[in-house]
């Protein structure tokens, strides 16, 4: 908190405050909803970049100190997220969905990997917001492939998918056929 | 380029490459005027002819000379009339009465600043050329209206005139007149050639009515006052002082703007051309070689209104079309201003359009408050040179006269006053090393070197001063200076109201993480004694990287708001600064303290030995008032924290901090917001000034593999931007390591 505080001036002047992100904040639950909520009563904002595959209690401690939930889905079709991530979906949507009646303040977050996250991905997004009560926005972010030398570092091997970053045209596509589904889209 | 398309309005974009051209061999008329050998030969007759004439006057009478007798020419493409064949005899003159006091009264003084420039002690020179012209006391009643002033003056004095006095009124009024003959030649030839170009009649008629009112006259419109403002700007570089603002252009330009717009005289989009003439003038003329032309605009009028207006917006938009390194926009802020004016600097700075400064009027204006200049003048300030304020029409103020490396005095309170380098015994005997069995002793002896330094220098610049109306006598830009008429004085002899020299401290953050790594690392941790500490600077760290790295890495630096580097930062910008303003200069005026570093972090480095921040000898040393290269680790939030945690209220002479942003910090509408929040947050916790560099080293990289693809790619060096291109591969990889803060 010490070194949060330093940085108050910067909150107050742009609206801004304090994002966890990570890796995965809530792989350190205590830590992370001690820091929310000690933010939040020093009257910083906040916001949660989590990818979801967190048991809902844990989640729902931390959203109680969240101004708004940053929320990365990978493919919506469960084989094909499976494939991709090795693990199952199903609970990330569900927590989506409970967020949803709680009318937590959401923005989804979609990396755009073309081949992967494209085409029918996007139509079946479209289709999961449509179920959602509340409207969030979207942003699309661009795939890039500089994890690469950190995989290198960490002695791993890079699996990342082997395409290239979308153009602009690609996102801009990408963009319209979410609009088209009746999206709030923002680019990156 | 396309003549039978020419028209009078919407032609700069086909003319664009004809005006970048405009100052390579212009098409001078030989009927026109002397050429230059032969107007050469009439100077050196005038001079031969008149050793005993005052300074002043033989200054006038070269002036007239060239500008009544060198050839000219009109360009019928341009809107503006002023290419004269003056071949640069005067500079000429000038240099060589320089060089004659340098050899005479000035040769010691000139000695020890040669040394000091050579073991990169700092730089002192004369500089007589960090000067604003009084742009609105020319163009209140032109330059008739100055002689008026002059003659009137003379007058006043009656029988107690003496001969200095009236030599110099009699200098100015030679030289203003010999300009308004100048003026009306230039109508003249553009009357000629309109009869003869039927395509340009009417913008040569134009100029033609222009150079008959101005600058005889006063300005009647936007046209006529850029016209006189122009070639003064000429003239006044020509009789040898660099113009070193432009004025406050949204301020001063405002009216006739207005005025034509209300009088349907010029429509909006006509007057940003005119503008877009103008201003690519001074890109043409030096194409990047100098240091840019400085406008300001926003901040405050004398009674503390706010200036920014539509002009302040449309010569943005000027500047956008032209997106070229010079001129340079100074932009003064109030916590007041208008969002929109935050917003567009902004975005205009996040395209890659980074000729900018921004300056923070508050402290700007309170620092020279304290210094006893009253509020309505202070507020009137035009950043000069780079950001160094002064007076608006009162003030000579050289900026740069001294130039001091704040490193150097680690040094030599190292080496109890030797300069390891240079070998040469520069500094004082403040003890060996052995001598110092604490901190406070060693930073006791880094404060007498350089305060040792700095009376020298002083003391030194004063006696140049002393010399400046035997060097350097100004008459034409001194008739433009209040009080110099009314009190029969040369800017160089203290004529102007406020007379001030400027004294720049380099290298704050390498002094400060300097004298921390021997506090921590020597005194606190002892880690290493004082002795293997100086025997590894004496081998440029060559057998002790373990050493360095442990000063460089585990020693808190400036700029990562860091407690103890934070104090000790303060107290050596509070030292140097306080000690600065115990000096006068000889002119009447103070000596003022300011905190960047230009272009000496490298030119004073180079002279450099290694230091005890773990910074290698010869290298490049901080830029501005933040952290040593890529040791401000910790983002730009600290990095600002630190910073403004300095008292800007004693740099009256300025302070500036260069910010490195990564592109993807400020993509976006949330980008734009958090940039600009940014900027108001600096400024409200009391930061003086902000430039910006907005760019990822891959960028850079990408750069240097395929110039041809980054022609326009423009870097701020520092007080100016540059095209990456033109920068020297060592400067490029400067730039390349610097920082990027990012998100």
């Amino acid at each position: 908190m010490a070194e949060l505080r330093q940085d108050a001036a910067f909150f107050n002047g742009s609206g801004g405050g304090v994002t966890l992100s990570g890796g995965e904040p809530l792989a350190q639950p205590q830590f992370a909803t001690a820091l929310l909520r000690q933010c939040k009563t020093e009257g910083f904002s906040t916001a949660l970049d989590t990818c979801g595959a967190i048991p809902w209690p844990t989640l729902a401690d931390a959203l109680a100190y969240t101004d708004l939930v940053l929320y990365d889905l990978k493919p919506i079709d469960p084989e094909l997220h499976r494939q991709t991530t090795g693990v199952s979906n199903r609970l990330i949507l569900e927590n989506l969905r409970q967020m949803d009646q709680l009318h937590v303040p959401i923005e989804i977050r979609i990396p755009l990997i073309p081949s992967v996250t494209d085409g029918d991905n996007l139509e079946l997004v479209c289709a999961l917001l449509k179920t959602l009560k509340h409207p969030v926005r979207v942003r699309l972010l661009p795939y890039h492939r500089l994890a690469g030398s950190k995989y290198q570092r960490l002695g791993l091997e890079n699996r990342m998918p082997a395409v290239e970053s979308p153009t602009p045209a690609q996102m801009q596509a990408a963009a319209r056929q979410l609009r088209g589904g009746g999206c709030a889209i923002d680019l990156e | 380029m396309n003549e039978t398309h020419s028209t009078l309005w919407n032609s700069f974009d086909q003319v664009r490459e004809h005006l970048f051209d405009q100052f390579n061999n212009p098409p001078f008329d030989p009927a026109s005027g002397l050429a230059p050998d032969e107007l050469e030969r009439e100077l050196a007759a005038y001079l031969e002819a008149n050793p005993a004439t005052p300074r002043v006057l033989q200054k006038a009478h070269i002036f007239r000379l060239v500008v009544t007798c060198a050839q000219i020419t009109v360009d019928p493409q341009d809107w503006f009339a002023d290419k004269l064949n003056h071949a640069g005899l005067i500079k000429k003159i000038d240099d060589r009465w320089l060089a004659e006091a340098q050899a005479g009264p000035l040769k010691e003084e000139s000695s020890w600043f040669h040394q000091a420039w050579q073991n990169g002690s700092g730089r002192g020179l004369l500089d007589t050329g960090h000067i604003s012209p009084g742009w609105e006391n020319m163009f209140a009643g032109g330059l008739n209206g100055l002689i008026t002033q002059a003659r009137a003056a003379l007058s006043a004095l009656g029988s107690q005139a003496t001969g200095e006095q009236r030599a110099f009124y009699e200098a100015v009024e030679i030289c203003y007149t010999a300009t308004i003959t100048l003026a009306a030649r230039f109508a003249a030839h553009a009357r000629k050639l309109a009869q003869n170009i039927p395509r340009h009649r009417q913008r040569l008629l134009a100029v033609a009515a222009a150079c008959e009112q101005v600058p005889g006259g006063p300005p009647r419109t936007l046209f006529e006052a850029l016209q006189f403002a122009w070639l003064m700007h000429q003239l006044i570089e020509m009789e040898g002082e660099m113009v070193r603002s432009m004025g406050h252009f949204d301020r001063v330009y405002f009216p006739y703007y207005a005025a034509d717009l209300a009088a349907r005289r010029l429509t909006r989009a006509q007057a940003k051309e005119l503008i877009q003439f103008f201003w690519y003038k001074f890109y043409a003329h030096t194409q990047g070689r100098s240091n840019g032309k400085n406008f300001a605009f926003g901040g405050q009028s004398a009674d503390g209104s706010e200036v920014t207006n539509d002009l302040t917006y449309l010569a943005m938009e000027a500047y956008e079309v032209l997106n070229t390194p010079d001129p340079k926009l100074s932009v003064r802020f109030l916590p007041t201003t208008e969002k929109r004016l935050y917003r567009r600097v902004a975005e205009l700075i996040r395209k890659g359009c980074n000729s900018f400064v921004l300056m923070n009027d508050i402290p700007a204006v309170e620092a020279q408050v304290k210094l006893g200049i009253p509020i309505e003048d202070a507020r009137t300030y035009l950043p000069i040179g780079c950001y160094e304020p002064a007076v608006d029409g009162k003030e000579t103020d050289c900026t740069m006269n001294i130039v001091i490396n704040l490193a150097k005095a680690v040094e030599l309170a190292l080496n109890d006053g030797l300069d390891p380098l240079s070998g040469a015994q520069f500094g004082v005997r403040t003890g060996d090393r052995r001598a110092f069995l604490d901190f406070e002793t060693f930073f006791a002896a880094f404060t007498t070197q350089l305060d040792f330094l700095l009376a020298r220098f002083v003391n030194y610049n004063c006696a140049h001063e002393r010399q400046w109306p035997q060097i350097h006598p100004s008459p034409l830009i001194t008739g433009t200076i209040s009080d110099c008429l009314a009190r029969a004085r040369d800017i160089g002899q203290g004529g102007a109201r406020y007379n001030t020299v400027g004294c720049v401290g380099v290298a704050l953050a390498n002094a400060s993480d300097s004298l921390l790594a021997i506090k921590r690392a020597v005194y606190e941790e002892q880690k290493f004694s004082l002795s293997e500490v100086l025997d590894a600077l004496h081998h440029n760290f060559q057998g002790e990287e373990r050493m360095r790295l442990y000063l460089l890495n585990r020693v808190p630096k400036w700029g990562n708001n860091d407690p103890a580097s934070d104090a000790l930062t303060r107290r050596v910008a509070d030292h140097f600064c306080a000690q600065v303003h115990t000096f006068q200069n000889a002119r009447g005026g103070r000596v003022r303290a300011s905190l960047f570093s230009l272009d000496y972090q490298w030119r004073l480095g180079e002279h450099t030995g290694a230091t005890p921040d773990g910074r290698h000898a010869r290298t490049s040393l901080a830029p501005g008032v933040g952290s040593a290269t890529g040791l401000d680790r910790s983002g730009v939030t600290a990095l600002m924290q630190s910073v403004t945690g300095l008292d800007f209220n004693q740099t009256p002479n300025g302070a500036v901090l260069d910010i490195t942003l990564h592109p993807s910090a400020v993509k976006g509408e949330d980008g734009l917001a958090a940039f600009v929040a940014l900027i108001r947050t600096f400024f409200a916790q009391g930061g003086y000034a902000l430039q910006f560099n907005i760019f990822d080293a891959e960028t850079l990289r990408d750069a240097q593999r395929h110039p041809e693809k980054y022609a326009l790619l423009q870097i701020r060096v520092t007080g100016w931007s540059v095209y990456f291109n033109q920068l020297s591969p060592a400067e490029q990889e400067m730039f390349i390591a610097r920082s990027t803060h990012g998100f």
